[in-house]
């Protein structure tokens, strides 16, 4: 059988032929290579046939000399398909519309979004954007690479330390990174560095203002560190004094070491008690009659199954009961004095600012008293030792008065 | 000279084992069931009806009578029907 697809596709006709001998046009077709098929005997001297639409032309010929009438009853395939179709175009052409419609639409931008900047920052980015044609409205395919967007972005606002643009759908996504500008600190008040306490002079460092103090030299507590005037005598200025002096401070702690300390030792005798858990319940399945010891410690063991990751219900688990004994250590009185000296090194340093460290520490004295240590130390500490204090202008008032 | 040509014909296919409709330009008719007739070397149509067909053969006729009778092909050496077929006969002349 033939493909009738092909014949759907091409277009074809059913006629009717009427006539004395309709066999004989049947065969004439045969003979002159016209596919015919689907032959229908109808009534008498009528066959209802079907033929290639290209095919027509010759048909006519073959039905005079076979002395028959042809007659089309029925069209089929896609050319006639097409031609309906075109009597309906306004339906035709609605639909392209509204696919393209669809199709234009779909490549619009409908939304521009800025995440992360300030409201002006945002309002910058949206202008700058809708420069560059990003705004609601504007066809996606005359818009730059969302990649160049970017770089142009980035280059145009300043404020922005980088500026991410990515398309999802109809929607640019602009993501900001802001630059963020380092607060200024507000302007100080001018003024001196002081000494907070006596110390000797370990170290210094002026940002602004004129030492007036040099290493190794012992302050006294109010001593001016760091002078707010600077410049030319007579033509002073007078700045905030900013700067660290750090001094060397000695301090002097006295901490008390206990000699012994109480410890328990196991003696070896332990008793092992097996128990299954089921939730909240412990069922002791072996070992009923523990010793009874004097001092113990209890240690526990539970077991955790699991089949598939889920937990089994049931567990299984022991417990051991240790026979202990008190032991009491004795602590070597050098050893005391170790643990003496950290002791008070941690004690003396928060007296001080986070920044104070230990230089250096010396046992001036210790003395072993019912069975503890009591140990004097010597500690030297290096910490910062300025504050700030406004300059007193009382020398400028009395010059004005003169 | 025609009956020797024939008579060689058919000599030839029975000592050479040939197929037949070949060598002597006969029908080969095949059916499935009683619905389809597929006739290869025909000669033409002479009658076709709802109830019958009847095709020119180079010897005698072939009537297939039945009914709702459809060609659904022809081509110039074979034929397709379709339909209820009750009878197959060949009508010598």
């Amino acid at each position: 059988m033939k493909n009738h697809w092909v014949h759907k596709l091409s277009g074809y006709v059913r006629i009717r032929i009427s006539g004395p001998y309709p066999e004989l046009f049947v065969n004439r077709c045969i003979d002159s290579d016209i596919q015919i098929w689907d032959i229908e005997h109808q009534e008498d001297q009528v066959l209802v046939c079907s033929v290639l639409l290209d095919e027509i032309p010759r048909l006519r010929k073959l039905a005079r000399i076979s002395d028959c009438k042809i007659s089309f009853t029925d069209r089929k395939g896609l050319p006639f398909v097409m031609k309906r179709l075109w009597r309906r175009n306004g339906l035709l052409f609605g639909a392209a519309g509204a696919l393209l419609l669809l199709y234009l639409l779909s490549n619009m931008v409908w939304e521009v979004e800025v995440e992360g900047a300030t409201a002006s920052l945002e309002h910058e980015l949206r202008q700058t954007a809708a420069e560059l044609g990003v705004k609601r409205g504007a066809f996606q395919f005359l818009l730059p690479a969302p990649e160049n967007l970017q770089s142009v972005l980035t280059d145009e606002i300043e404020d922005a330390t980088w500026i991410g643009v990515t398309k999802r759908g109809t929607t640019y996504h602009f993501q900001i990174v802001q630059k963020e500008f380092a607060e200024k600190e507000p302007e100080a008040d001018a003024g001196n560095l002081v000494a907070v306490r006596k110390a000797v002079i370990h170290d210094i460092f002026v940002e602004e203002g004129k030492p007036l103090v040099d290493i190794n030299q012992v302050v006294e507590k109010g001593d001016v560190l760091v002078s707010g005037l600077i410049g030319r005598e007579g033509e002073e200025k007078e700045v905030p004094a900013r700067g660290k002096v750090f001094g060397e401070i000695w301090y002097k702690a006295e901490v008390e070491v206990p000699l012994s300390r109480t410890l328990y030792t196991a003696t070896g005798n332990k008793y092992r008690t097996h128990y299954l858990h089921a939730g909240d319940f412990n069922i002791p399945i072996w070992g009923w009659n523990s010793p009874e010891f004097e001092k113990i410690k209890e240690e526990s063991y539970k077991s955790s199954w699991s089949i598939f990751g889920f937990e089994i219900p049931v567990k299984y688990g022991y417990k051991d009961i240790l026979e202990t004994k008190e032991a009491e250590a004795e602590q070597a009185v050098d050893k005391a004095i170790d643990t003496a000296k950290e002791k008070g090194a941690d004690a003396v340093l928060s007296k001080f600012s986070p920044e104070a460290v230990v230089t250096g520490e010396k046992v001036l004295h210790h003395l072993v008293e019912n069975g503890k240590v009591k140990v004097i130390i010597h500690y030297r500490i290096v910490d910062e030792i300025t504050v700030k204090q406004p300059i007193i202008k009382e020398t400028k008032e009395t010059e004005t008065i003169d | 000279m025609k009956r020797i040509k024939k008579r060689v014909r058919r000599w030839m296919t029975e000592q050479m084992d040939l197929p037949a409709d070949v060598m002597m330009d006969l029908p080969r008719i095949t059916m499935i069931g009683n619905f389809h007739i597929y006739i290869e070397n025909h000669k033409g149509v002479i009658r076709f009806t709802r109830e019958e067909l009847r095709l020119r053969l180079t010897e005698g006729e072939l009537l297939v009578s039945g009914n709702a009778f459809v060609i659904k092909n022809i081509l110039p050496e074979e034929i397709l029907l379709e339909g209820e077929i009750q009878d197959v006969r060949f009508i010598k002349k």
